[in-house]
């Protein structure tokens, strides 16, 4: 059943390359839901404007699927990449901006270098997934999985060496894994 | 470039949840998609560490039904369909006008198209400019977290080492065993504070393909497995085993690839007691 599963994957990534409009919509039934954490996580905002920022990134998805290397990565990661960058890009914007002004000083979200790792409502479902996980394996998730720092900045955060986040990352996964039965 | 690593080793080594994250450096994302491609234990496992990854990304809280799903989609695709038109030549009527306006108008877009020629040109330049830069900056961190990554190393292996209650444990040959013989030898660190254990240096015989050497503690009579470990000819790297809590002795064994859950007694071939 795997291999059929990653035979899939192959075959997505090549009909997407032809632009296979079918193979797109189906991209994004699999992957919106987990890019709209990923999205809110830099916004700090409500998921309709998530959505528009994954529209957006969509868009840049179809127009650069050429670019796309796998050799380099999985797709999950380049686009996940893409929406990081995309979103990143929307919080300097002056909209945004403008839009933030319009809400209480202690809803302002942070932008720029201070992201920050404290808990944030918005992503309240994704912290109670996080929850089942020990407060030490739980910090780890954060800083890589949600926030995209490299192994060596989330030492540096965490205080921690590089192989102690590698393992912790390890044995995270390995407990989500048993939660979501992908064993 | 290394050819032959232990593909459990890799698995249970945190890489590929880094490489699921898109955080390891470009070098090593590109040798962990290598390993993919060539061993389907590995893809298998990148494929269910990003399935987890999804499910928990993916709370129900604000997760898109079916039916929201369908509108966006239709929507992107409107986007995407919107821009090609856009980009299409607009046509305007002419007005009537004076030859004067309209030999202006000529002139003036001369003189317009020059200009965007020439910073197009110019852009194109500063463009290439720019990607080779940042090519070379990308390579440039890369680098940085490889010499970070090394320094790492050694610095845990060094701080084990100086520590006054670590122990150096010697391993000799197990006399009368088939597989090692008098000029085997084995070195090993190991901090019974910390549990940290470190194979410092091994020189053994090379081991049939589907099998490897594995590091048991030995506490009370009874093995704890410390983890498996390769040879390549005559020499290996230095590098950390299983945490080990308590041991009186520490020995090795061959096992199949991935090794066992205890230890081949007909294949022990080497012991150091503390």
């Amino acid at each position: 059943m795997l291999e059929t599963a990653l035979t899939f994957q192959k075959e997505l990534v090549s009909r997407l390359k032809e632009k296979d409009e079918q193979a797109f919509a189906t991209l994004y039934r699999n992957y919106s839901n987990a890019l709209i954490s990923i999205i809110k996580q830099v916004i700090h905002e409500d998921t309709e404007l998530a959505k528009d920022i994954l529209q957006d990134a969509m868009v840049k998805i179809w127009n650069n699927i050429g670019q796309y290397d796998a050799t380099k990565g999985t797709l999950f990661t380049w686009m996940m990449n893409i929406c990081r960058n995309v979103a990143i890009d929307k919080t300097r914007s002056k909209d945004f901006k403008n839009q933030s002004k319009n809400q209480s000083l202690e809803a302002s979200p942070e932008s720029g270098p201070n992201r920050s790792v404290s808990p944030m409502p918005e992503l309240i479902g994704v912290r109670k997934m996080l929850e089942i996980l020990e407060p030490t394996h739980r910090e780890v998730v954060d800083v890589v999985y949600m926030l995209g720092y490299s192994h060596a900045e989330a030492a540096e955060i965490l205080n921690l060496p590089i192989g102690t986040v590698k393992t912790r990352l390890r044995n995270a996964v390995i407990e989500l894994r048993k939660r979501f039965k992908h064993l | 470039m290394k050819t032959e690593m232990n593909i459990q080793e890799l698995i249970s080594s945190g890489k590929l949840e880094l490489y699921v994250a898109g955080t390891l450096s470009e070098r090593e994302m590109g040798d962990v998609a290598a390993y993919a491609q060539e061993y389907p234990e590995v893809s298998s496992e990148i494929e269910k560490i990003e399935r987890t990854m999804l499910d928990f990304l993916s709370p129900l809280e604000f997760s898109m039904g079916e039916p929201e799903k369908e509108k966006q989609i239709n929507q992107i695709f409107e986007k995407i369909h919107g821009r090609d038109e856009d980009s299409q030549a607009v046509v305007v009527p002419m007005h009537r006008g004076g030859r004067a306006a309209i030999a202006a108008a000529i002139a003036a877009l001369i003189v317009v198209a020059g200009l965007s020629v020439w910073l197009g040109l110019r852009n194109k330049n500063l463009n290439a400019e720019m990607a080779a830069l940042q090519k070379h900056q990308q390579e440039m961190l890369a680098q940085r977290d490889q010499i970070e990554d090394g320094y790492n190393k050694v610095q845990q292996e060094f701080s084990v080492m100086r520590n006054i209650v670590t122990k150096r444990v010697q391993l000799g040959s197990v006399a009368g065993n088939k597989i090692t013989d008098s000029s085997s030898y084995m070195l090993l660190y190991w901090n019974p504070t910390t549990g940290k254990l470190m194979l410092a240096d091994a020189h053994l015989p090379k081991v049939a393909d589907n099998q490897e050497y594995q590091l048991w503690a030995l506490y009370n009579g009874k093995p704890v497995d410390a983890g498996v470990f390769d040879v390549k000819s005559d020499s290996t790297g230095a590098g950390f085993q299983k945490d080990i809590s308590n041991a009186q002795a520490f020995a090795v064994t061959v096992e199949p690839r991935g090794g066992s859950k205890s230890p081949t007694m007909s294949n022990l071939c080497m012991v150091g007691k503390l």
